[in-house]
């Protein structure tokens, strides 16, 4: 048994270095085929094709460069979910507005971070993925199919900052957090044994993000019950891990170092006060509903 | 209490060690009143320490705050030191137990870690009140490589705003091919054991490096860092790396 996740780790491993080679040499970003992290069976065997598809695409004219036939299937993916999420088309980007002032969420969170967060952060992430959707537009309509692929990364972050920012504002309110109650409650307690354990785990995955990151709770379609991540950057969790995002704790220094500097511990302990735990409840219901539950 | 002033000079070497606390014992150390008292219980552990700023936290000022440089250098650089002793401290507990499992498991922190206490003690000696201008040698370099001064800095700069959530950008040498070249690293990964380039002179983009003064405006914190670049250090460690 031990054998055989050591086989598999050294697999992982192997695989890992040959796409980093490949990225290296060619330019193109091949994620790791996502062992296991796809909630869904279907889902994971789907995606396991587009790569391999993807992947077999790639054609070396010459040696060390390389070019992909096929366009990456992460792109289209982060435009769905943003549609999902916010009903806007391709390239029709716009600020969500806040559904509360930006001094609502003091003392836990300042207005001055609020209103910085929203109007320069986020609205930075969507300037940034129009620019990219209109190149990506002008790569589609010459068929550039390795111009389409470059955009990936600068698409992926930009893309997953407008959504992640978008879900982060809906997560809190002024007057909530506190213990939730509901089907989440029931979630919660079903896969951590207490809100208590919940929190604690929480708590230390986003305070444990190297760098700049996220905190998820999130929403698992396969087996139908609920789980911690964490992302790096902006990278959106389902496309990373296929969780249906449930709650996010944005753990970028720019969230909370104006008023809490160095420790991002005490910004987590007083996310907690914020928490729409409402909004999490209709998240879950729909994320249920969509699995087929 | 006769014999106690004759017993106390035999006494003391086994209780000082016991009695000081450890900070005073480094002291100590530094001024070699006892070694000998000291050494026993600091041989054991090697545990890095936080190196000294060249210079007053408000040197910098206006381009980098002195809140900023405090917050910067006494909690971040020292938190990342702690951690350091830490993951090290594991790591020989694991080499000791031929535990390669949890050796193995030990890689990410030491590198985040370790990574962050060699970037930042380079970060201090890359910034100066008055660092002066490249010349000699790492000057005609410079304008080999970039075509002039203000080539490097647009292209560094550039690569460094561009950086995806926390990382440094880098001017480093090439000792194969003999040049200089920029890279980027996310979080705190360093730039010699990643790329195999020297380190010359780093940027730090995290956040903590510039929020508090230049908020999201990334580009004019990078743009400025150049006043404070301390060009002795960096014809220094160029020298160095032929």
């Amino acid at each position: 048994m031990e054998g055989n996740s050591k086989m598999a780790d050294l697999k992982d491993a192997y695989i890992a270095a040959l796409e980093k080679k490949l990225a290296e040499l060619s330019g193109i970003e091949v994620d790791q085929i996502k062992k296991n992290q796809l909630a869904n069976a279907a889902d994971e065997a789907r995606a396991i094709s587009e790569m391999a598809e993807y992947v077999a695409s790639i054609q070396v004219e010459q040696a060390g460069v390389a070019q992909a036939g096929v366009v990456n299937p992460q792109i289209a993916a982060v435009y769905s979910h943003i549609t999902a999420e916010l009903g806007e088309e391709r390239g029709a980007h716009v600020l969500p507005p806040m559904k509360y002032d930006y001094a609502a969420l003091e003392p836990h969170i300042s207005a001055m971070i609020m209103e910085i967060h929203h109007t320069k952060h986020h609205q930075g992430y969507i300037t940034n993925l129009k620019a990219c959707t209109e190149k990506l537009k002008q790569a589609e309509e010459a068929n550039d199919v390795a111009a389409m692929n470059a955009l990936l990364p600068a698409i992926k972050f930009n893309g997953g900052g407008h959504l992640n920012h978008t879900i982060f504002w809906t997560n809190m309110a002024p007057n909530a957090g506190g213990e939730p109650s509901g089907p989440i409650a029931d979630a919660i307690n079903k896969e951590f044994g207490s809100f208590q354990d919940f929190k604690a785990k929480f708590s230390a995955a986003s305070v444990g993000v190297k760098g700049s990151g996220w905190g998820w709770l999130g929403y698992c379609p396969k087996n139908d019950t609920v789980a911690v991540a964490t992302c790096q950057n902006q990278d959106p969790l389902q496309i990373t891990h296929g969780l249906i995002p449930l709650l996010g704790l944005d753990v970028w220094e720019h969230a909370y170092y104006l008023q809490y500097k160095n420790l991002r511990a005490d910004y987590v302990k007083a996310f907690f006060n914020v928490i729409n735990w409402a909004n999490v409840n209709e998240r879950y219901d729909n994320a249920r509903k969509s699995a087929g539950h | 209490h006769r014999l106690l002033p004759l017993l106390l000079p035999l006494l003391l070497p086994l209780l000082l060690p016991l009695l000081l606390p450890h900070s005073v014992m480094i002291i100590l150390r530094k001024l070699s009143l006892a070694p000998r008292l000291v050494g026993a219980r600091i041989r054991g552990c090697q545990k890095h320490t936080l190196p000294d700023l060249p210079y007053d936290y408000s040197a910098l000022e206006p381009v980098i705050s002195a809140e900023i440089m405090q917050l910067h250098h006494s909690k971040h650089h020292q938190t990342y030191i702690n951690n350091l002793n830490v993951a090290e401290e594991k790591l020989a507990e694991a080499k000791a137990k031929s535990d390669i499992s949890t050796v193995i498991a030990l890689a990410p922190a030491l590198k985040f870690n370790g990574g962050g206490h060699i970037n930042h003690s380079i970060f201090w000696k890359n910034l100066s009140p008055d660092g002066g201008e490249p010349q000699g040698e790492l000057l005609t370099a410079i304008n080999r490589d970039f075509g002039s001064l203000d080539g490097l800095k647009s292209q560094l700069s550039a690569a460094t705003v561009a950086i995806q959530g926390s990382g440094w950008g880098w001017l480093g040498y090439n000792k194969q091919k003999k040049i200089l070249q920029i890279a980027t690293c996310p979080n705190q990964d360093p730039l010699e054991a990643t790329t195999g380039l020297i380190p010359l002179f780093g940027i730090d983009v995290w956040e903590h490096a510039y929020y508090l003064q230049y908020k999201n405006v990334r580009p004019d914190y990078v743009n400025a860092i150049w006043k404070v670049a301390n060009w002795k250090d960096i014809i220094t460690r160029f020298n160095a790396a032929q």
